[in-house]
């Protein structure tokens, strides 16, 4: 355990200086400047807009940061075979947990800047409520399934492009699925209705990880659905760690 | 001298294409032994399956009297790749530190770095590095955990005369350490001043396995190109 929070603190200082962190961070910041335009067209509810469009920039730009730089992370550390070096002194299951865990930390630390500029561009605007932060925490748990399924896909397709498109898609899958099944729950065919509702079991629940609507409107999430989304976020973590583990563990590389 | 590592009947294809056809190669404790061959041939598919990042359709890779296992690899052998390139957001020293957390027993990374002539440079990033730097900070990568064997597929790919001479002098000292190395490599002529044990792997197979001089004597040549052109033409 020691070994892979050593290495994972080193892969957080990589991602930290990498291009695209910094890049997401200034995105993040002039973004805010959008919300403000948004926030000045809904006269009535601009509070409520730039806590919204604000929290969902932080949403865009993790998506981004974690699906692009692990995906293309993975892709250079194999064509350069810092890979080999790592496997060599890690093993293969010990070097997945370090590579999500880094990206973990990472978004960790990005969520702690982006939420910061967020508090003070809401304070600015009176429209702050501590509730963001319950938001921010049901977005850690997010993206953390996100990294989890990128660091899959990272290693079943040789092509990064292969893999963040297969990330991509189950990231809106999961944000969509939920009013599919809206829709479909009412569909008299059984067989439609059990094909639907088989995705929507086996896909990211993302709907019910997301307090972002809470905190819009100025509410916390209760503490038993915080133990819960924070429960399911990790059992279905460890279940797509143990299907990577088992499919790098059969890789050749 | 003692067997540390010995390829049994190897053979390795991909999507039906063979690439090793039953490979049999010793290695003995502290010699230096260089793996040559023309591009191809399946010197890093075979060092790869020394490594276990590939399995191979028959035979086995054992380590003195048993079978080698990861926990031997992780311990016992250091592996510098063919064109490595470190991640260039990170300082030498910082990667360094990082994996030596890794190893149960390693050599301090300042005194690593100053062996492969790096002590100034442990504060610049890594991206910063020649091609030369790279490859000298590899060794010091192989060297963290103290390995018993090192592993070097292509040393000198890319690095102009003096880094090439680099290399070997540092090959040269790690022998002198009673390091067991095993590299593969296409300058013939520094191969001929520095290894013990050469085989010739040509078509998968390995077409001569034994010192230098029996493949001269083979040959009835002195040159070492002629009798290596030789040796892969025989087939």
């Amino acid at each position: 355990m020691k070994k892979i929070l050593s290495l994972s603190v080193l892969g957080l200082k990589q991602v930290r200086r990498q291009k695209l962190f910094v890049a997401m961070v200034f995105f993040f910041i002039l973004y805010l400047g959008f919300c403000l335009f948004l926030g000045k067209l809904s006269v009535a509810h601009a509070d409520k807009v730039l806590r919204d469009t604000g929290l969902m920039g932080i949403e865009i730009s993790l998506v981004i940061l974690s699906i692009f730089g692990l995906s293309l992370d993975f892709a250079r550390e194999r064509s350069t075979h810092t890979l080999d070096i790592y496997l060599l002194h890690l093993g293969r299951s010990a070097y997945l947990a370090t590579k999500m865990l880094s990206y973990i930390l990472a978004s960790c630390l990005y969520l702690v800047i982006s939420g910061l500029a967020l508090s003070i561009f809401l304070l600015l605007y009176r429209s702050f409520t501590p509730a963001i932060f319950g938001a921010l925490y049901s977005l850690l748990l997010k993206i953390t399934l996100v990294i989890a399924f990128t660091s899959l896909f990272a290693v079943v397709f040789s092509s990064p492009l292969l893999a963040m498109s297969a990330t991509l898609f189950i990231y809106i899958g999961a944000e969509l699925l939920p009013s599919a099944w809206e829709i479909m729950s009412r569909t008299p065919n059984v067989y439609e209705r059990g094909v639907i509702y088989t995705i929507y079991a086996i896909f990211p629940n993302f709907s019910r990880l997301d307090f972002r609507y809470l905190a819009v409107w100025g509410n916390f999430p209760s503490g038993t659905q915080i133990v819960q989304v924070t429960i399911y976020t990790l059992a279905y973590l460890v279940c797509v760690y143990l299907l990577n583990t088992i499919v790098l563990g059969k890789k050749e590389l | 001298m003692e067997e540390l590592i010995s390829v049994r009947n190897v053979s390795k294809s991909f999507s039906s294409r063979f690439v090793l056809k039953g490979i049999n190669l010793e290695v003995r404790k502290g010699e230096i032994f260089g793996l040559l061959g023309l591009n191809g041939a399946g010197k890093t598919t075979l060092i790869k399956i020394i490594l276990k990042f590939l399995r191979p359709d028959k035979g086995m890779v054992m380590w003195k009297d048993s079978l080698l296992t990861d926990a031997i690899i992780r311990d016992k052998i250091g592996y510098l790749p063919e064109n490595f390139f470190p991640p260039s957001q990170l300082k030498a020293i910082e990667l360094l530190e990082g994996l030596a957390s890794t190893c149960t027993s390693t050599l301090p990374p300042s005194q690593l770095l100053k062996m492969v002539g790096l002590e100034k440079e442990t504060g610049r990033y890594l991206g910063f590095y020649s091609r030369g730097m790279m490859q000298r900070f590899g060794v010091a990568l192989c060297l963290l955990k103290d390995p018993e064997v090192v592993i070097m597929d292509e040393p000198t790919l890319g690095l102009d005369i003096r880094g090439q001479r680099q290399m070997f002098d540092l090959m040269a000292s790690l022998k002198d350490k009673g390091k067991t190395i095993i590299f593969s490599s296409h300058i013939l002529s520094q191969v001929q001043t520095i290894a013990d044990v050469i085989s010739i792997v040509n078509r998968g197979r390995v077409s001569f396995g034994g010192k230098i001089e029996e493949l001269l004597n083979l040959h009835s040549t002195k040159v070492f190109e002629e009798a290596f052109l030789k040796e892969i033409e025989k087939q």
